[in-house]
């Protein structure tokens, strides 16, 4: 049995962008063993809340809402509420403080992917994503969501 | 014998947006690969930035586009826990590729970083 990780990268432009989408899998999947999410900002605004930071403490935000569907005993077979940081204390601040934030790199605890134990109908998962942290926000962010599904194959 | 060591390969990454191929053959005492880990000089560039496909003889282990922040522990975590185990990766020809890419991302602006790339390796010895 081998293990096998496919990606799918979901673009967003807009406040409140409700996004389907749809990855294609090796037709000799035996299961589904995990799911990973991750963000990747490019709009400027959220450089700005790095700037005007003045927590103690680095801000994670929900981005936004995920679920995926192709599981043969449980159609809709994942669902995650999607966070990341969105500023990350400053560096000379974090040495002030003498250590007492955390940023995600270095003292993060052990990162653990989503674990399930699904077998898939066909070769295709379907799923959308809704945005949440634009709406929070009131502006149009754009970022990429890249999601991780692990798979064994025989 | 049966030893597990660790041992650690290099990228530089010294342009924005740049994809870097290199090659590295593992030790010939090598019997198996264990598991996996990602560290950097500047975290937070290998963090926001970071990308990479990872084939271990031809085998693809990370897709292109797997990012590298899903591969990194933070010192929190028990030196025993921080690796990425990997399962029935044969050694073959003994060759690792990584191809990294370095993303444009918001919370950081570019400068240039080391990538390195651990191995938990098993080896037999005489």
């Amino acid at each position: 049995m081998k293990t096998q990780i496919v990606t799918a990268v979901v673009d967003i432009t807009q406040a409140g962008e409700y996004k389907h989408f749809e990855m294609r899998i090796p037709d000799n999947v035996k299961t589904i063993d995990g799911v990973e999410t991750s963000v990747r900002f490019q709009s400027d605004y959220i450089s700005t809340l790095n700037d005007n930071n003045t927590t103690n403490d680095n801000l994670t935000m929900i981005i936004g809402d995920m679920r995926l569907s192709g599981g043969k005993s449980n159609n809709w077979f994942y669902a995650e509420t999607v966070s990341d940081y969105v500023a990350l204390l400053p560096k000379n601040v974090f040495y002030h403080q003498q250590l007492k934030c955390s940023l995600p790199y270095t003292h993060h605890k052990r990162r653990d992917g989503n674990l399930c134990t699904v077998n898939p109908i066909g070769t295709r998962i379907k799923g959308y994503f809704k945005d949440s942290i634009g709406t929070n926000l009131q502006q149009d962010i754009h970022y990429s969501l890249t999601i991780c599904i692990h798979l064994s194959t025989e | 014998m049966k030893q597990i060591i660790k041992k650690r390969y290099d990228l530089q990454i010294t342009e924005a947006g740049a994809i870097k191929r290199e090659q590295f053959e593992l030790d010939k005492n090598v019997s198996k690969v264990n598991a996996i880990l990602l560290s950097s000089d500047k975290e937070e560039q290998l963090y926001n930035r970071g990308s990479q496909k990872i084939e271990i003889n031809g085998q693809e282990i990370f897709p292109e586009k797997y990012e590298s922040k899903l591969l990194m522990s933070g010192l929190n975590v028990s030196p025993n826990d921080r690796f990425y185990k990997l399962e029935n990766i044969a050694v073959g020809n003994r060759i690792m590729k990584v191809e990294f890419t370095d993303n444009n991302d918001a919370r950081s602006s570019f400068s240039a970083y080391r990538v390195s790339v651990y191995l938990e390796l098993e080896t037999e010895t005489n």
